[in-house]
């Protein structure tokens, strides 16, 4: 199949604001995995898929006014930021207060924390809740470029040049932008314990 | 005495960057540069040791069938209600979206779950109106108040009115 076939997230966004569904289910269907990863990574997991949900349909109300001055994946990812804020500026303080009790455990050595033996192996199987809530937590309080990064780089899965085209920088700023980012995330959990 | 560490070494940024690539493509861990330093080393190794907790614990993962079936029919309903034409909304229309959250067409459980206590709230005050309309004894006698017999009754339809209205707000902030 040649690749022109494939119609751009421009060509679709267009299709979409003349009334085209098919094209919204195309993009929802080329999107979902990083909008849901991008979630999962911030949001606790019972609340995952309908906040992603929720992104998918705040994109439908406000793509009429997409004009295509940032690229498309862009503007999605600044929505699903805006969802995962939203989320959390709408939890009362008692589901706030829930999350804070269930991490007081320290989360270094001793805390039954497993190392994963090979990249293979999947995340969410038997994982204890209360580290990812921490895990999600720790990235929560990094600053927005740190945690742009580590999502960029985990979540979405894209590789450091694409990340480096993305923020506009060198591939060696962005690298050590990463490490900078794992340094901080590592202060959060609490495994720079020396 | 330690002499102090240079963290800013552009082989660090390149080893964690290297490690994370070959964790994340699931290729083998092959011989990288290691600082001679001691500490550098430890300090790589604990970064290279917080990148695998992360991987492990929430990793990359295709969202499964199901929840893409189930997120997609919500969002076909969706689009209708999106691009249908506004019209006017009837009074029915207009109470029942006192109890289902914006976009009624999906619904999502957190929103569901929001629903459910509005319910109960309206519940609870209709029943309170009822005892306070029929229950003999509840808005009848109240010796001595300035408002005397039967004030009781105009004090507990505007209590009412207080909660309906608090609830009210309470609905609109958390949305």
């Amino acid at each position: 199949m040649a690749s022109h076939n494939i119609p751009t997230d421009e060509d679709l966004v267009r299709s979409i604001q003349q009334g085209a569904l098919d094209a919204f289910v195309t993009l929802y269907e080329r999107y979902l995995p990083s909008v849901y990863n991008r979630v999962r990574y911030t949001i606790p997991e019972m609340d995952t898929e309908d906040v992603t949900q929720e992104v998918f349909i705040a994109a439908m109300r406000s793509i009429k006014g997409f004009r295509g001055d940032a690229q498309f994946s862009t503007w999605l990812r600044t929505l699903t930021n805006r969802q995962i804020a939203d989320y959390y500026r709408k939890r009362n303080p008692a589901e706030q207060e829930l999350d804070h009790e269930t991490i007081t455990q320290p989360f270094g050595a001793g805390s039954g924390l497993r190392k994963a033996s090979s990249s293979n192996e999947m995340a969410n199987t038997d994982r204890p809740m209360e580290e990812t809530i921490m895990l999600q937590q720790a990235i929560r309080k990094l600053s927005n470029n740190h945690r742009e990064v580590v999502l960029l780089r985990f979540a979405e899965g894209l590789q450091f040049n694409e990340i480096a085209a993305l923020q506009g920088q060198s591939l060696e700023a962005t690298k050590s932008l990463f490490r900078r980012a794992i340094a901080a995330l590592q202060k959060h959990m609490g495994f720079d314990d020396e | 005495m330690n002499e102090p560490l240079s963290f800013d070494d552009p082989r660090l940024d390149e080893q964690l960057a290297s490690f994370t690539d070959q964790l994340l493509n699931g290729t083998t861990q092959g011989e990288g540069w290691e600082p001679e330093d001691a500490r550098l080393r430890l300090y790589l190794q604990k970064l290279q040791q917080t990148v695998v907790q992360v991987h492990s614990m929430i990793g990359t993962m295709e969202p499964d069938r199901e929840l893409n079936s189930r997120i997609k029919k919500q969002l076909v309903s969706a689009w209708y209600e999106v691009k249908s034409p506004p019209q006017a909304r009837s009074v029915w229309q207009r109470l029942r979206g006192i109890f289902l959250p914006e976009g009624q067409g999906w619904k999502s459980s957190r929103g569901a779950r929001q629903a459910q206590v509005l319910r109960l709230a309206v519940a609870a005050v209709a029943i309170l109106l009822l005892l306070a309309i029929f229950v003999p004894g509840i808005g009848s006698a109240l010796e001595g108040t300035a408002l005397g017999r039967g004030g009781i009754l105009p004090i507990g339809l505007l209590v009412i009115l207080v909660i309906g209205v608090g609830l009210w707000l309470w609905r609109g902030k958390s949305r």
